[in-house]
């Protein structure tokens, strides 16, 4: 989510946002969604079956479908199983490793911008923590790291940064400042409507997704606000967010009392604790760099002008 | 179920895939900014 603002810093100020944004955004859905699941769900049907496409896909998640069904269906296909799998997880690679520097190029253009890094430094900087990062979740992967990565930072926080982002945008930018920027030097004109879609449905839509995130019952909504009324107490999913932050449903013990090992528990706490640390880390560097950058302005403005 | 299966798929491959071309085409037909 960051990483956009990182590359509007490289737009002119007359540049299109309107239709370059509505272009990629529509042909990103079309292949992603349309075209992916056209191709993937009637081929993992044939297969494996509707009843194990349904479990696959539960939950929104298509990570058991590429990881999962695609390599069970190539196994099927004889001398040309080796080669599709080659193709496809060499596609998947390249996805994956064009999307990683996309995301790389804000942390090294920080680097080099607010600390004066050379691009090899930044970059090696940038490499080690990843795979620092990328390692824990490799060898802590059966203790459920991985998917505490995937759900703090690929869910959650994107629910959490959009709401944000809206907010600014719509409320504290302001919607009519937004407006004439989105469409300063637009090759696209906007329907008017828009407007009202980015100040009030979309703030809207997203923020019930976050309270029904945040407060999923185990049971229906409608059973939960009675158990709320007569018990006083809110039946969390173990799936919600205060769910699992609290644990719901298992005994929230660190360490194993028969045999004294750790348990999933503690691994999924510790990487909630290096997950917190992360992005406290990060964001001391930004306070650091931005105070950094008010003492040069006032420098360079006499110690008159303050940011 | 399988016609109307069909309707839909291709009401949404049209809708969408129509709509994600005519921005391309769009995009392919702007003439490039001035540098200055």
């Amino acid at each position: 989510m960051g990483s956009i603002h990182c590359y509007a810093a490289y737009l002119r100020e007359r540049d299109d946002i309107a239709l370059n944004a509505t272009t990629a955004g529509s042909v990103n859905e079309f292949v992603e969604v349309i075209l992916g699941s056209s191709v993937l769900i009637p081929i993992a049907t044939a297969y494996l079956g509707l009843a194990a496409v349904q479990s696959a896909t539960a939950g929104g998640s298509g990570f058991g479908l590429a990881f999962l069904t695609l390599p069970t269906l190539f196994n099927q296909w004889g001398w040309f199983g080796p080669i599709a799998g080659a193709m496809w997880f060499g596609l998947l690679f390249f996805a994956g490793i064009t999307s990683s520097l996309a995301m790389g190029q804000p942390v090294v253009a920080f680097l080099k911008d607010e600390f004066a890094a050379r691009q090899s430094v930044a970059a090696l900087v940038f490499g080690t923590c990843t795979l620092v990062l990328g390692m824990m979740c490799v060898i802590l992967y059966p203790g459920g790291t991985f998917d505490e990565f995937d759900f703090w930072t690929g869910t959650f926080s994107l629910i959490i940064f959009a709401f944000a982002e809206v907010i600014i945008f719509g409320w504290i930018f302001g919607i009519e400042r937004g407006w004439a920027e989105i469409n300063k030097g637009a090759d696209l004109r906007l329907p008017g409507f828009f407007k009202y879609v980015i100040k009030y449905v979309t703030p809207t839509f997203i923020g019930a997704v976050l309270l029904a995130a945040l407060i999923k019952p185990s049971v229906g909504w409608g059973a939960a606000f009675h158990a709320l009324t007569t018990t006083g107490s809110w039946p969390f999913d173990p799936g919600s967010v205060i769910g699992k932050l609290i644990h719901v449903g298992t005994d929230w013990s660190w360490f194993d009392v028969k045999s004294g090992q750790v348990t999933r528990i503690f691994v999924e706490d510790l990487t909630r604790i290096v997950l917190i640390t992360v992005f406290a880390l990060i964001a001391a560097l930004v306070r650091k760099a931005w105070r950094g950058r008010v003492i040069t302005h006032e420098v360079q403005a006499g110690g008159d002008v303050k940011l | 179920v399988t016609t109307s299966a069909w309707i839909l798929l291709i009401t949404t491959w049209s809708i969408v895939g129509g709509f994600s071309v005519y921005l391309v085409a769009r995009v392919l037909r702007t003439p490039p900014r001035d540098e200055d």
